[in-house]
């Protein structure tokens, strides 16, 4: 017998081993009617009558721009005038919630460009062909509707898939109008930045691709259709690329990065890739904001100084928590000392406003996601007990979306821009560190939590954050601390160097840069970026003082960024 | 409008169903030699049939196309994994019985495990002609390379396992 023959027969004997279990179809068939439901979500109607007026964004491209692709602007005058048609601004069923990009990159880009709506916007096939003709100047690509309803189109270069155009639609007029939320579908892949994340410049993309030589092409398009950045970067093999996109504009609000690969050989489109983005401000992007002294205040990023104070308690209330992103602060505010009322309060650019009012309930760990789009907090009965329930809104502060009871100490860690929730449970006496784990967007009982674990003999501290394409979280050893980078199954991807001190006690991550909050030794209290496997302190508490049962006074606490 | 749009997934979800039961197992178990275990392998196969799923209807021969996306997912998995446990030893089997089935199996888990450790192009040129049986043009489709590559990976993933296989003859 040849070797060939022997090696055929021994491959064969032992797939014959390799028994698939029996729930593949089911599991499949689950997962493409999840992927058919989430732009479906049901808003409760009781949850939208309460709604109040949308968050309206201010657009500061302007009308008059020749050789632009149609953007909805205010004022535009529309083609089609429809006298039947009459203004609404509320959410209805199945409206998308997540980043967008063109024509539209949120709710709010609609109900500013008003009704009567264009009828190219209410058509997926057009948007998706302007998309690609005057917002990307992509040639040679035809756009076809996968199937009839399923909002994704196939970019198609001589029947060959070269990506698919993600679409969301919002109602309006008692209209549907469409907007493109991505493209992907091919082997090109954008890993960072992700859907929704306010990006500053410079910029650094990293993504994948197969082949041994290839040249991803890197964009960033305002919603607008102008370029605003690129650069070229050589990909393929084994490792991922990364490349660098660094702008000066900042008259556009939302974008998109794309990537590109093309044909060595006749230059025709490849592959596709494109994720919606916001600008990052200088503010947004390089402060922290902390706890200190009953009220919230932001700090710069870059050496701990103030920059400005951002709530303001009446006597007798003391903000306890907070989350910052994409310019919006949202907190905790618990009533006089010896009683359980609590309310939770939002400030972004439209103002101050109230998510949940005040009343008898302990509420903690707000936490947005990196567009400030999703939120998520614990309500727990006062007094304790099994009544609690992590609440998960999206679209709007009182939009609620999920509720899902918790039957332990739990608290939210952070949220992704597609709902993934990072969640702590501990035991009512929190007598252990707890469990951290990965809750699925979708997901209804926390039993369904995916756990991140620590090395056999270490323990996850209880900071932990998401990092774009999956989560971090500090373990502590008998020997010091590392971070560990995990992917959203609950796998570790990446273990960093160990450093000689205690695991931090809390963790917050934007566009990849950890911020902690140290724990232990001279540095008690002090919050650091981590660079490069290294804690370097922006802020330089009282060591006495900042102690867990020191008085606290000037001590800045709880980062969030 | 959405009546349409039944029908077209009625079709689509009764093709799923006829791909799966025609060619899932296979799949799982060409997987299996390329990322390593049966649950992994599981997911990249699912994964494969979700991602297609749109475009099953358009191709003239699914399984081709399911296999190629297979194979591209597998690269995609290893590629996430650590350096470290990509190239972790693996471990030896139990020592050998002296039953000839038990001898057998141990010669397959030295060479399975000896396929494991090559170089991922020529581990998938090795698993696609020798366990899936397909041309070496059917192989080069499948990997997204030249024939002359596929000759080339085949005949070094052939060498490198030839001392293991005689040893087991």
């Amino acid at each position: 017998m040849s070797a060939e023959d022997k090696l055929r027969r021994l491959l064969q004997s032992e797939a014959a081993a390799v028994h698939p279990g029996g729930d593949g179809l089911a599991r499949i068939q689950a997962r493409l009617a999840r992927r058919r439901l989430v732009r479906r979500w049901l808003v409760p109607a009781s949850a939208l009558a309460t709604a109040g007026a949308v968050v309206t964004a201010l657009l500061v491209l302007p009308s008059d721009r020749t050789g632009r692709p149609d953007v909805l602007v205010p004022g535009t005058p529309s083609p089609s005038p429809s006298a039947t048609a009459s203004p609404t601004t509320a959410p209805q069923p199945g409206d998308w919630a997540g980043p967008a990009f063109w024509p539209y990159s949120s709710r709010a880009d609609v109900d500013t460009a008003g009704t009567p709506v264009p009828d190219w916007v209410q058509d997926p096939v057009e948007v998706g062909r302007r998309l690609v003709r005057d917002v990307l100047q992509l040639e040679g690509i035809s756009v076809v509707q996968e199937c009839v309803s399923c909002e994704v189109l196939d970019l198609l270069v001589e029947d060959r898939s070269v990506g698919q155009v993600q679409l969301g639609h919002y109602t309006t007029g008692g209209k549907r109008v469409f907007t493109a939320v991505g493209i992907e579908g091919t082997d090109l892949v954008i890993t960072w930045p992700t859907a929704g994340t306010a990006v500053p410049s410079p910029l650094t993309v990293r993504g994948t691709v197969p082949g041994v030589d290839e040249s991803v092409l890197l964009r960033l398009v305002s919603r607008a259709g102008d370029g605003l950045a690129q650069a070229s970067v050589a990909a393929g093999g084994e490792a991922p690329w990364s490349g660098s996109l660094t702008w000066r504009a900042t008259d556009w609000d939302s974008g998109a990065v794309l990537a590109v690969t093309r044909s060595p050989k006749d230059g025709a489109v490849r592959a596709i890739a494109l994720v919606p983005v916001h600008r990052g401000t200088a503010e947004t992007t390089a402060a922290f904001a902390g706890l200190v002294d009953g009220h919230v205040s932001l700090y710069s990023a870059v050496d701990g100084s103030l920059v400005r104070r951002l709530t303001f308690p009446p006597a007798g209330k003391t903000d306890v928590e907070a989350t910052w992103s994409a310019g919006t602060l949202v907190w905790v505010r618990r009533g006089a000392a010896g009683t359980c009322t609590a309310e939770l309060d939002r400030l972004d650019g439209q103002g101050a406003s109230t998510v949940v009012p005040s009343g008898r309930a302990s509420l903690s760990s707000p936490q947005l996601s990196p567009s400030a789009a999703w939120l998520a907090w614990v309500e727990e009965p006062c007094g304790g007990g099994d009544g609690g329930v992590l609440v998960v809104t999206v679209g709007g502060t009182e939009a609620r979306r999920m509720t899902t009871p918790t039957g332990s100490l739990t608290r939210v860690l952070d949220v992704r821009d597609d709902g993934t929730l990072l969640v702590l449970t501990n035991d009512r006496a929190a007598t252990g560190p707890g469990a951290i784990g990965v809750l699925p967007a979708r997901a209804t009982a926390l039993t369904e939590l995916v756990p991140l674990e620590a090395e056999p003999g270490c323990y996850l501290a209880s900071g932990a954050a998401f990092d774009g394409e999956g989560a971090v979280a500090f373990q502590g050893c008998e020997d010091g601390t590392q971070l560990l980078r995990f992917a959203l199954s609950g796998q570790v991807a990446a273990k960093d160097p160990a450093l000689a001190e205690e695991a931090p006690l809390s963790v917050s991550v934007r566009d990849r840069e950890v911020l902690v909050w140290r724990n232990g030794g001279d540095t008690v209290g002090a919050i650091a970026r981590y660079t490069d496997g290294r804690l370097v302190d922006l802020t330089h508490p009282d060591p006495v003082r900042c102690q867990s049962d020191g008085d606290q006074r000037g001590c800045v606490r709880a980062p969030d960024w | 409008m959405t009546g349409g749009g039944a029908v077209v997934r009625q079709d689509r979800d009764a093709l799923l169903v006829d791909t799966y039961r025609a060619h899932y197992a296979g799949l799982v178990r060409l997987a299996a030699f390329l990322v390593g275990s049966r649950e992994e392998a599981e997911e990249v196969v699912q994964d494969a049939y979700v991602k297609v799923h749109g475009a099953l209807r358009r191709v003239e021969d699914p399984e081709a196309y399911l296999r190629t996306t297979v194979v591209n997912l597998s690269r995609s998995r290893l590629r996430r994994r650590s350096v470290a446990a990509a190239h972790r030893p693996e471990p030896l089997p139990d020592a050998a019985s002296a039953e000839a089935g038990a001898l057998e199996h141990v010669q397959r888990a030295v060479v399975v495990a000896a396929l494991r450790r090559l170089p991922r192009r020529q581990r998938e040129a090795v698993v696609l002609r020798y366990y899936a049986d397909l041309s070496e043009a059917q192989t080069a489709a499948a990997m997204g390379c030249a024939v002359g590559s596929v000759k080339s990976h085949t005949a070094r993933g052939l060498a490198a396992l030839r001392p293991l296989l005689e040893d087991a003859r």
